[in-house]
C-alpha cells in the first residue's frame, strides 16, 4: 500500500473517531458547579482537536502526492504476522474458560509454528519451559494466581 | 546528624540487615524486570514478610525492593523494548535500538551505572534536604500540578520524530482515552459502554501492548536469512569502554539525578514523570539531538539516572511529612504503620533510627544494587542470541502474563492485545507511539487538577498565573512547545 493510500485511510478513520468521541461528549451532563468546566469539556475539544488535525493530514497528503514524493508500506512475511495476532486473540479469549495451563500448552506450540520455527524439538522445549517459568514465577513465587 | 548517621550504618552493617538488603536488590531485579509487575506490587507483595522482623530490617528491604526494582524494568526495557516498569518507556526509546545494534551491553552497563549514580546523589540530597524539601513539596496545589502535567505534554514536540501533525493526533488520541471511565470530578461515567471501562484504560497493560506487543510483530516480519536468525551480535563492552562513555555523558548523569530527586519529592509526580522529563532536557541539552531514539546512551542514562533518583526523592515527604511521593512510598507508609511508627514531622526525633537506617541503606545498598547489576548484564545479554522468531513467541507470552498479573483480569490482557495491534500499526504508517504514552502518564494529572484548581479559585482562569511556581511551568511549557515548531519553520525556509 502506497504512504499516501494509508495516510488517507488512517486520517478519515480518526475523523470518525474523533466524531464519535464528541457526539458521546457533547451529550455528557454540564458542570455541577458554576466554577467547574464540566466532564464534557476536555473530551469534546480533543475530540475537535483531533478531527481538525486529521482534515491538516488528509492536505499534507494530497499536496505531497502533487509533489511526487512517494513512498510504500510494507508487511513482510504478512500470513505469518496475521496467523500470529489471529492466534493471540484466539488464546486471549480462551484462556479464561480453559485455564491458562491447558491454553498454553495448546497456543504456545501454534504461536511457535506461526512463527515460522520447524522444529519440533524446539516447540516442545519452549512449550514446557514457558509454562514452567510461569507456574514458578508467578503462582508459587509472587502469589500471582493464574486463571 | 552525624551521630544518627553513624548510628545508622553500625546497625545497617549487621548480618541480618545486609542480607534484607541482598534480598531485597535480588527480589526487586526480578519484579521490576518483569513487565506488568511494578515496584509497588513487588513491596505489597513482600510486606506480609515482614511482620515478625524487626522495623528497620524490615524496611530496609522493602526500600532495596524499591531502588533495584526502578533499574528492573530497564532490563526488560533494553533487550525486549517491554518496560518492566511505567518509568522505563523512555529508557526503550534509545535502549532497545542499541540491542538491535548488537551493543546490547553497553545500553545494560550504562543502565545500571546511570540508576546507581542517580540513586547515590539523590541519596545525598536526601541526607540533607529531606524536610526542607519536603516543605517545599506543600507548595504544590492544582495550579501547580497542573502546570507540571501541562510541561510534561510540552515535551512532545522534541520527543516527536518526524511528522509533527501525527505526532499530536497520536498525543491527542493518548489524551482522550484517558477521558475514558469515571469523571474524577463529577463521578459521572465517560464513554464507559462497558463495566470494565468504568475504571478506564489501564496506563501498564497499554504500555506493554504498544511497545512489547507491537516489536513482536515486528520481530515475526523479519525473514530468516540463516540458521540462526539472532537478535543480533553481542559487542565486548568493558571496564575501559565503560569510563569513556561515562566522561561523555557525566553532565546528563547530574542533571538527571537532580530533576529525578526534585520531581520524586513531589507527590503523585513520581518516576515516570521524572524519567520523561529528564530524556527531553538530556535531548535538548545535547549536541546531538537527532542521535536521541536511535541509540544515544545519554537518552538511557538520563532516563535511567531519573528515575532511581526518584525514588530517595519520594522518600522525602514521606518520612519528613508522612506524606507518600509515590504509589510505593504510600504502601510504604503502610509497612511503617505494621510496624508501629508513624511517618511524619516527629519521626525523627521520636525515632531517629528509623529515617537513618533508611538513609545508611540506601548508600549501602546502591553499590550492591550495581555490582549484582553488572554481573548480571553478562547473563542477560545472552538473550539477544535467541532468534528472533522465538524470542518474539517468549515476549508475546510474557506480555499476556504480565498483563494479566497487573490486575489478575483478563480486560488488561485485552487492552494489551489493542495496543500491540495499534501499536503497530501506528508504527507502520509513521504515527510515533511516545505521545501516547506521554498523554496517558500526564493527560489525567492535568486534567483533574485543571478543574480542581478552577474549583478552588472560583472559576477564576488568571489563578493559574497569580501562583509563581505554576506561572514558571506554564510559560516554560509554552517555549518548550513553540521554539522547535519555529526553528523548524526557519530552517525550513533558509533551505528555500
Amino acid at each position: 500500500m502506497s504512504t499516501h493510500l494509508a495516510n488517507l485511510v488512517a486520517a478519515f478513520i480518526f475523523i470518525i473517531f474523533g466524531i464519535w468521541f464528541l457526539i458521546n461528549g457533547i451529550a455528557l451532563p454540564g458542570a455541577m458547579n458554576n466554577a467547574d468546566i464540566g466532564p464534557a469539556v476536555f473530551p469534546v475539544l480533543l475530540s475537535v482537536l483531533i478531527i481538525i488535525f486529521s482534515i491538516v493530514l488528509i492536505v499534507q497528503t494530497f499536496k505531497n502526492l502533487k509533489n511526487g514524493s512517494n513512498g510504500r508500506i510494507t508487511i513482510n512475511r504478512i500470513f505469518n504476522v496475521v496467523c500470529f495476532a489471529g492466534l493471540m486473540v484466539l488464546y486471549a479469549a480462551l484462556l479464561p474458560r480453559i485455564g491458562y495451563y491447558i491454553s498454553t500448552a495448546i497456543f504456545f506450540p501454534l504461536l511457535i509454528l506461526a512463527s515460522g520455527e520447524k522444529s519440533w524439538k524446539k516447540v516442545v522445549f519452549i512449550t514446557v519451559g514457558f509454562i514452567a517459568f510461569a507456574s514458578v514465577a508467578f503462582d508459587i513465587l509472587l502469589g500471582v494466581p493464574l486463571p | 546528624m552525624v551521630e544518627h548517621l553513624l548510628s545508622a550504618f553500625s546497625t545497617v552493617l549487621g548480618s541480618e540487615v545486609i542480607l534484607m538488603i541482598l534480598l531485597g536488590t535480588v527480589v526487586g531485579y526480578f519484579i521490576g524486570s518483569l513487565p506488568g509487575l511494578t515496584p509497588s506490587i513487588g513491596i505489597a507483595l513482600l510486606i506480609p514478610f515482614t511482620f515478625g522482623m524487626d522495623s528497620v530490617a524490615a524496611l530496609v528491604l522493602l526500600v532495596s525492593l524499591y531502588v533495584a526494582a526502578e533499574y528492573g524494568g530497564g532490563i526488560t526495557a533494553i533487550l525486549l523494548n517491554a518496560p518492566g516498569t511505567p518509568a522505563a518507556a523512555a529508557t526503550a526509546f534509545d535502549g532497545y535500538p542499541l540491542t538491535v545494534k548488537g551493543q546490547a551491553g553497553k545500553a545494560l552497563t550504562v543502565s545500571i551505572v546511570a540508576s546507581a549514580i542517580g540513586a547515590f546523589l539523590s541519596t545525598i540530597l536526601l541526607i540533607f534536604t529531606a524536610v526542607p524539601m519536603a516543605n517545599f513539596a506543600l507548595n504544590f496545589g492544582p495550579a501547580e500540578y497542573f502546570a507540571l502535567a501541562l510541561f510534561g505534554l510540552s515535551l512532545i514536540s522534541s520527543l516527536s520524530e518526524g511528522s509533527l501533525v501525527k505526532s499530536l493526533i497520536a498525543l491527542f488520541i493518548g489524551l482522550i482515552i484517558i477521558t475514558i471511565g469515571m469523571d474524577p470530578v463529577n463521578g459521572i461515567p465517560r464513554f464507559a459502554f462497558t463495566n470494565n471501562l468504568l475504571g478506564g484504560v489501564p496506563f501498564l497493560p497499554a504500555l506493554i501492548g504498544l511497545f512489547a506487543l507491537s516489536e513482536v510483530f515486528y520481530m515475526l516480519e523479519s525473514k530468516k536469512k540463516s540458521k540462526y536468525d539472532k537478535v543480533g551480535k553481542i559487542e565486548k563492552f568493558g571496564f575501559k569502554a565503560t569510563k569513556q562513555t561515562l566522561s561523555e555523558i557525566k553532565f546528563t548523569l547530574l542533571r538527571s539525578s537532580i530533576l529525578g530527586y526534585v520531581i520524586g519529592i513531589i507527590p503523585g509526580a513520581g518516576a515516570t514523570i521524572a524519567s520523561l522529563i529528564s530524556y527531553n532536557e538530556a535531548k535538548r541539552a545535547s549536541k546531538d539531538p537527532d542521535s536521541f531514539g536511535k541509540g544515544n546512551p545519554e537518552g538511557i542514562a538520563a532516563s535511567e539516572g531519573a528515575n532511581n533518583a526518584a525514588v530517595p526523592g519520594s522518600l522525602a515527604p514521606l518520612l519528613a511529612l508522612g506524606i507518600p511521593g509515590s504509589a510505593s512510598a504510600a504502601i510504604l507508609i503502610g509497612a511503617l504503620t505494621i510496624q508501629g511508627v508513624q511517618p511524619g514531622p516527629l519521626l525523627f526525633t521520636d525515632h531517629p533510627e528509623i529515617p537513618y537506617s533508611i538513609f545508611a541503606s540506601l548508600l549501602i545498598s546502591i553499590p550492591i544494587m550495581l555490582v549484582v547489576g553488572l554481573w548480571g548484564v553478562k547473563l542477560w545479554v545472552n538473550v539477544t542470541l535467541i532468534p528472533k522468531n522465538l524470542l518474539a513467541v517468549i515476549v508475546a507470552g510474557i506480555c499476556i502474563l504480565g498483563s494479566y498479573a497487573y490486575s489478575n483480569s483478563m480486560y488488561s490482557v485485552w487492552i494489551m492485545l489493542i495496543g500491540g495491534v495499534v501499536g503497530y500499526l501506528f508504527r507502520k504508517i509513521g504515527i510515533p507511539t511516545t505521545p501516547i504514552v506521554l498523554a496517558m502518564v500526564l493527560g489525567f494529572m492535568m486534567e483533574v487538577n485543571f478543574r480542581r484548581a478552577l474549583i478552588v479559585s472560583d472559576g477564576s482562569y488568571l489563578f493559574f498565573l497569580s501562583r509563581p511556581i505554576a506561572f514558571i511551568l506554564i510559560a516554560l511549557a509554552i517555549m518548550t512547545l513553540v521554539l522547535p515548531i519555529i526553528r523548524t519553520i526557519k530552517s525550513k525556509k533558509n533551505n528555500i
